[in-house]
């Protein structure tokens, strides 16, 4: 059940009223929110609703034990207890057949043969973002940074938590549990802001990266060799804009419902393709994960501290990790690797502090933004002799074009909506919420309809695979 | 929180309700049937034809519904197709099985047709259907009219990277043929909606014409397409009647590539988003001439439809779907294709008996 699914369209409605009835008495409205997580979570298949039972069990009694336990052997003991549990449902149901299948063509060589060893197993559907999440709270409680939840009921919703249990963004325990603690903040002036964040986060899934996709993107990388450099290189555009604003879409449906619902998630987001640095970019581009692998990662490697050498490792080791994160395939593995080394070449520049001319910003990040750019065709690729030959394509400098009016126009709104200031957007939003509900519902109803009428498929969220 | 919070959420369903009865009320007095109000009765043939709207569904659950009841003993030829042979938007008397019954009795034929056809049927259903119900129903021969929506199946499959759509038999008032429905009754109830109709129509297909389309299936197409047909022939004779093959017609051709009308245009791409209007055309070449080898192979008749009707806009209301005059054209193909065989057609039932 995807945001943009006619299942949600009733779903969601029905939890409102549901949450509206329970709302004043706290068990139900606690209870409501787990059963509406648990229903949502396991529309995808039900057999999900058994993992995610086991790592929110797991971490509850991890938490449990962890405040309880003074001695610091049995405190790690036990928190290894609890990342060998979330690692383990990640390693089995993630990354097992890839490791196996990488390891395969060497063993074969040596006379053994592992293909039995692959198992066809169904990947549940945002494992990556909810075990990253109860992990989390276990190393935190582990160094005494949060406070142990004694609420079974409450862990659950952390956990579950429907808005961004699939697709994140990642929540910290200590920026979440406090608000459940407390009778959710909604008022008129946040649910409109919640909806309005929620549309907005539909046109950019909808009308945006989903046009992108179905137009061009999806057939382009299908069969690069059979186009110009030119469709090539805007197709990549394409997917450039595509994956930020499927992603960046996501988030602020979830973010928006959450609001409805009375709870604040994190930004996820904030224009990363501005960046004038690939460091910048990585403080605007999926924020959640990119403060846990420097809060849980590269800080307990060692982070900046350390010789010349050791901090480059430091910071490639964590690119890396963050790049098979994404997935279980090598092409994944490359595009951390490319990250990594763009953050160290990034930390070898000098920064001088001082604001540089208009001029100098924009070549920064018109040249950051191609090279993040490149990056993507390394993500998009599903293997290396695809990524050979769009390569290939791209540098034949080909012209003519197959792509029709209506891509470019979609890439241009994509690039617009992107790049226009924040307070024209926040204006604009501002111009909506002070009508009456009436005048917003009418704009909303007819986005609906355009909605639906611009939806070929209902293609998945990016994310979701992750 | 209360419920007047709720109050913008009211008015959006409201404003949708309002525009999805405005839309009904439109429709059904165009003569179609609509989620709200309900099936039209339609009376008059052809009045309703020219709209272009296929059911996704048959508004008749039987089995059967269109099935000719005349006397038994006679020959009994079965007819398996899609909304080409159903056509809910002409009256029965007018549909091509039907005619075809009374101009094979006219030539002294004790013919029965039977129209076990549906809209949304591909052929793996008429298969299907032909292994469940053939060894009651007994037909001496099966005749298969059937392209289009095995065309859109295949473009699916092959196109997108989805599965396959799964089958969920339809036990409604008894029906016993598989008929396909979206699993989920959410997505089902959205579909049925004048709204989704219209928007489809008018938007999505209109957006289609604007991706990047393939041009063909592929050697992949026509080897499903060939596996289809000769699973189909096998099942028809596991029944134990004969099959017979038509080639598929379409209102315009590759000679009218360059001025499809807007209507064959937003029909195709209301329910094909992959395929361009070159890669259709191409694709129902190849078929047809796959049809043309596999008759000749298994020693099957073969009624050229294609070469009779293709082309002739007067006989198409769309792309594929008959006018009175198609149907009757069809039926006169199928009737003389039928006696010009007949020596063969028998000598083959001799064989099989």
């Amino acid at each position: 059940m995807a945001f943009n699914s006619p299942q949600f369209l009733f779903f969601f409605p029905m939890v409102l009223c549901l949450y509206t009835l329970a709302f004043h008495r706290a068990r139900s409205r606690e209870a409501l929110l787990l059963a509406a997580s648990y229903l949502f979570y396991m529309s995808w298949n039900w057999k999900y609703g058994g993992l995610l039972a086991l790592s929110t069990v797991v971490d509850y009694s991890v938490g449990r034990l962890l405040v309880r336990e003074q001695r610091p052997n049995i405190k790690r003991l036990i928190l290894t207890v609890s990342l060998t549990s979330n690692l383990g449902l990640l390693a089995v149901f993630k990354y097992y057949n890839f490791f196996v299948d990488l390891t395969a063509p060497a063993a074969s060589t040596l006379g053994w043969d592992l293909s039995w060893m692959h198992h066809e197993l169904l990947l549940p559907v945002g494992i990556s973002f909810y075990t990253f999440q109860t992990m989390s709270y276990t190393i935190d409680l582990y160094r005494g940074e949060n406070v142990c939840e004694r609420d079974f009921l409450r862990f659950a919703v952390f956990v579950a938590f429907f808005p961004q249990l699939v697709a994140g963004p990642i929540v910290r325990a200590k920026q979440f549990l406090p608000q459940l603690h407390r009778t959710p903040n909604v008022t008129v002036e946040r649910f409109h802001d919640g909806l309005l964040l929620v549309f907005r986060g539909l046109v950019k899934k909808i009308v945006l990266a989903d046009l992108l996709a179905t137009l061009a993107v999806d057939k382009v990388f299908a069969e690069p060799s059979a186009y110009s450099s030119w469709d090539l290189l805007f197709a990549l555009y394409g997917y450039t804009f595509q994956i930020y604003n499927d992603f960046s879409g996501y988030s602020d449906i979830a973010i928006g419902l959450a609001r409805m619902l009375g709870f604040d998630l994190p930004l996820n987001f904030n224009r990363p393709y501005l960046s004038q640095n690939v460091r910048e970019f990585w403080t605007r581009w999926h924020i959640s994960l990119s403060t846990w692998l420097r809060d849980y990662l590269y800080i307990p490697l060692g982070g900046n501290r350390g010789s010349w050498i050791r901090v480059r490792m430091n910071l490639l080791a964590t690119m890396l990790l963050g790049g098979l994160w994404h997935g279980a395939a090598l092409h994944f593995i490359f595009w951390g690797a490319y990250h990594g080394v763009l953050l160290i070449a990034s930390r070898s520049t000098p920064r001088t502090g001082e604001p540089a001319p208009c001029y100098i910003t924009i070549a920064r990040q018109i040249g950051c933004f191609h090279l993040i750019v490149f990056g993507w065709l390394l993500f998009r690729v599903q293997d290396m002799q695809t990524f050979t030959d769009y390569a290939q394509g791209l540098l034949r400098f080909t012209g003519g074009t197959q792509l029709s009016d209506v891509f470019y126009l979609v890439l241009g709104g994509a690039i617009l909506t992107h790049i226009v200031p924040m307070r024209q957007l926040e204006t604009l939003s501002a111009w909506l919420l002070a009508r009456p509900v009436a005048v917003q519902a009418a704009v909303y109803a007819t986005l609906l309809l355009l909605f639906c009428g611009l939806t070929f498929e209902s293609p998945s969220f990016i994310y979701f695979q992750f | 929180m209360t419920f007047s919070l709720l109050r913008i959420v009211l008015w959006i369903g409201l404003y949708i309700l309002v525009a999805e009865i405005g839309l009904e009320i439109r429709a059904h007095y165009r003569g179609f049937d609509t989620l709200l109000l309900g099936n039209f009765q339609q009376t008059e043939p052809g009045t309703a034809a020219a709209a272009g709207r296929l059911q996704s569904d048959t508004t008749e659950t039987g089995s059967d519904s269109r099935q000719s009841d005349a006397a038994s003993g006679s020959v009994r030829y079965w007819i398996a197709s899609s909304s080409h042979a159903e056509d809910s938007y002409l009256s029965r008397e007018v549909i091509f099985p039907s005619v075809l019954e009374r101009l094979l009795r006219a030539g002294g034929i004790q013919a029965t047709v039977i129209n076990a056809s549906h809209a949304g049927m591909e052929i793996d259903d008429n298969t299907s259907d032909v292994e469940s119900r053939g060894p009651q129903v007994k037909p001496d021969y099966v005749i298969l009219y059937q392209m289009s929506s095995t065309i859109t199946s295949l473009s699916k499959q092959l196109l997108s990277g989805a599965s396959e759509r799964m089958p969920r038999p339809n036990t409604d008032k008894g029906a016993s043929v598989t008929t396909w429905r979206p699993l989920n009754w959410t997505v089902w109830l959205v579909e049925q909606t004048a709204i989704y109709a219209q928007l489809k129509g008018h938007l999505t297909s209109r957006l289609a014409t604007k991706r990047v389309l393939a041009d063909s299936l592929g050697s992949a197409g026509d080897a499903r397409f060939e596996a289809k047909i000769r699973a189909f022939i096998a099942a028809t004779r596991g029944a134990g009647a004969i099959p017979i093959l038509c080639t598929f017609a379409t209102s315009h051709v590759r000679r009218d590539l360059p001025n499809f009308p807007d209507s064959a245009v937003t029909l195709i791409f209301k329910y094909n988003i992959y395929l361009s209007l070159a890669g259709w055309v191409e694709t129902i070449e190849r078929f047809n001439n796959i049809l043309r080898h596999i008759a000749a192979e298994e020693g099957l008749v073969l009624i050229d439809v294609e070469n009779t009707v293709a082309g002739h806009e007067d006989y198409f209301r769309d792309f594929v779907h008959f006018t009175p005059r198609g149907h009757s054209a069809v039926a006169t193909a199928i009737r003389d294709a039928l006696i010009a065989n007949s020596q063969d057609i028998k000598r083959q039932h001799v064989v099989m008996n």
